[in-house]
């Protein structure tokens, strides 16, 4: 039967194999691994274009900030409070009222 | 022993601190990425695959890989590095594997002949490390990822448990039988590897 390689062959074989390590990239291949990379990048920009328009909102925070101000201003608009009229007529010297909800008739009922 | 320079301390990792710049969009930070870790895990390859050419193939798909883990990359889980051994690992033994089952023969991998001084010395240092590759390929993938992580890149025990995600034993007990399986498949070919006479 044939005898194994014996440790000392295995290690010369293990210290020759590690020897040949190469030294550095050359151009050609990075150039082969920054095309991936660079062809990976849209959709990181996509991802980062998005989550820089919500960090300018405030993210949460402001998001919810502005939510509340238009719900504020909607209903100021349907259900104006008292006085508010003559103040506006006060400063700017008019008032003109748009109604938002029909006053009558709403579902077409009458008539 | 041989260090290398992919290695850095346990408790910073600046390879994830350069991949989540990558993530955030600095397109140098990959280049300075790939410079760090190509050249480890290139070298890494052309030991286990003794061929430059499937060797670049295999760092360019783990490199990919990175590229795309980029986003989600959680810091502290793995560090970058440990990763990459694991990828290049694992390809390079999926590369043996293919390999073995179109049976390459080992001329196909030795190079052509050179009349260069000192070319035959060459040549026959080539020739052993294909046969002992193509012996690599003969072995369980495990076995073989132990063996490579221990004698072609002088990692400890410790970070090979950590690359490989098992024990220590378990990876002390996968390097002894690959050894030995290795020195048995081996046992063939003395002739050719100037082992005759020893």
């Amino acid at each position: 039967m044939t005898e194994p390689v014996d440790d000392r062959q295995l290690e010369r074989l293990f210290e020759e194999a590690r020897a040949g390590e190469p030294a550095a990239l050359d151009d050609a291949f990075l150039a082969r691994l920054m095309h991936d990379a660079a062809a990976e990048m849209p959709r990181r920009w996509g991802a980062a274009a998005g989550a820089g328009l919500w960090a300018l909102l405030g993210g949460w925070a402001g998001a919810g900030g502005l939510a509340a101000a238009a719900v504020g201003g909607l209903w100021i608009g349907i259900a104006p409070p008292e006085g508010l009229s003559d103040l506006a007529a006060g400063l700017v010297g008019e008032t003109a009222s748009v109604a938002l909800v029909p006053a009558d008739d709403l579902f077409g009922l009458e008539g | 022993m041989f260090q290398r320079s992919r290695r850095s301390g346990p408790e910073t990792d600046p390879d994830a601190d350069l991949l989540a710049a990558y993530a955030a969009g600095d397109l140098s930070a990959a280049r300075t990425l790939a410079r760090r870790l190509g050249p480890g895990a290139l070298a890494q390859a052309t030991r286990m695959l003794a061929d430059r050419t499937e060797a670049e193939d295999v760092v360019q798909e783990a490199m990919l890989r990175l590229w795309r883990q980029a986003p989600g990359w959680r810091t502290g889980e793995a560090k970058v590095s440990t990763w990459l051994y694991r990828v290049v690992a694992n390809l390079c033994t999926d590369r043996l594997r293919a390999r073995r089952r179109k049976d390459v023969p080992l001329e196909a991998v030795a190079e052509p002949e050179d009349d260069r001084p000192g070319a035959l010395a060459d040549m026959q240092m080539r020739t052993r490390h294909a046969a002992l590759s193509a012996a690599l390929a003969e072995l369980p993938e495990r076995q073989a990822q132990a063996v490579a992580l221990r004698h072609l890149e002088g990692l400890g025990n410790p970070e090979i448990a950590a690359i490989m995600d098992i024990g220590v034993e378990a990876v002390e007990s996968l390097t002894a039988r690959g050894k030995r399986a290795l020195a048995a498949l081996l046992a063939g070919r003395k002739e050719e590897l100037g082992f005759a006479d020893d």
